[in-house]
């Protein structure tokens, strides 16, 4: 209680200049992080670069927690590439394996067909009502690279939201704690 | 006057303006030991008369905004990813030129210093700073010219014997300490000056 006193008076006693300005390199902080993660998205090609395996359709190869890292590329889709894909209007991407590719002769148009590696049938049965096949646009890049279960604190903070707030919470103590000499 | 803020019943006495001492609940924070002394010294500098040369920290804060408005942006702007790449880029490009620039500037124009201020009384303004190493209780209070970094002085002072046990700020004890390193300064200031003449 004492330590929050101690810093409501220091913020009493600076004038709004120096507020602004130590406002703003906590805004450069998080806007430097936010900027990192669009140059992945830049550099990638896709509008996610990384994204957590939420379910375990797509066992053994990946289980849910793992993080892949997603490339767009500008090869075509072939069978057998790992996809990530969203369809419309749902926002959770999915990731499986691309089972069929039906391709116009002059290359403009492109149907796809995907399949979870666990799952009994194809994703036929995911798909919007009345919708057989995926496009190029449905695709948010293909699998490049993945790391082992490190996606599990997502998930997590995802299922328990009360977590997420615990968490920031705990970095912005130690941000306001830590100040170097 | 030289105070960047506005006093709020300011008594007579001027050694001790009127508003609650400065008291520190954690004597063991460096940080908090450093600050509180970084500020009391700049108000007492404020007080003979410089004013705090408000345009650096004003192009900081300028910087930092249109920075901050570019990453915002490219994450709020419209269109939707892959096909706004090249807005996307910019924005990437821009914040990065920005915030070097305002790094730059910062370097340049401030350096370590807490406080600088404009041109006062003859001298081109000065900048006023601080040094505390890590484990040792000594704190060094540093006053350079601006223009000329040779006109500089700088006092060693040890740490405790500023602080009551109870956690208060000796306000006058540092307020004397720090105008003594200022009287210093003015000297060195005026020998300079006979000197080239």
């Amino acid at each position: 209680m004492e330590f929050i006193a101690d810093h409501i008076r220091e913020l009493r006693r600076m004038n709004w200049r120096q507020m602004m300005a130590q406002g703003l390199q906590l805004g450069l902080i998080i806007t430097s992080a936010l900027m990192i993660w669009k140059s992945l998205m830049l550099v990638t090609g896709s509008e996610s670069p990384v994204v957590v395996v939420l379910s375990g359709s797509m066992e053994p190869g990946f289980y849910r927690g793992d993080i892949l890292f997603l490339n767009m590329g500008k090869k075509p889709i072939r069978t057998g590439e790992v996809v990530v894909f969203n369809l419309d209007g749902r926002d959770i991407p999915i990731v499986h394996r691309v089972i069929k590719v039906h391709e116009r002769r002059n290359g403009t148009h492109i149907d796809i067909l995907t399949k979870g590696d666990n799952n009994y049938g194809d994703d036929r049965a995911l798909y919007n009502e009345g919708q057989e096949w995926l496009h190029q646009h449905h695709i948010m890049g293909r699998a490049v690279g993945f790391l082992p279960k490190v996606g599990m604190v997502t998930i997590v903070m995802n299922d328990y939201p009360a977590l997420k707030f615990l968490l920031i919470g705990a970095l912005g103590l130690l941000v306001l704690t830590t100040k170097d000499g | 006057m030289g105070r960047n803020k506005k006093p709020e019943a300011v008594k007579v006495t001027n050694a001790e303006p009127a508003r609650d001492p400065i008291r520190l609940s954690n004597l063991y924070d460096a940080g908090a030991l450093k600050g509180t002394l970084d500020e009391f010294a700049r108000e007492v500098i404020l007080d003979q008369g410089y004013q705090e040369d408000v345009i650096i920290n004003n192009v900081k804060i300028a910087l930092g905004l249109a920075a901050i408005a570019c990453a915002v942006y490219s994450q709020y702007g419209p269109g939707k990813f892959p096909a706004n790449w090249w807005m996307v880029f910019g924005c990437v490009i821009s914040y990065i030129v920005l915030t070097f620039v305002m790094n730059v500037y910062s370097w340049k124009m401030e350096g370590d210093a807490f406080l600088v201020t404009k041109p006062f009384r003859g001298g081109k303004g000065l900048r006023l700073s601080s040094r505390m190493t890590r484990f040792l209780d000594e704190y060094t209070l540093v006053l350079t010219d601006r223009k000329d970094p040779k006109i500089e002085v700088m006092n060693t002072v040890r740490i405790p014997n500023f602080f009551h046990a109870d956690g208060y700020l000796a306000e006058s004890a540092w307020r004397t300490e720090v105008e003594k390193l200022w009287r210093a300064f003015e000297e060195k200031q005026g020998d300079k000056a006979k000197k080239r003449d």
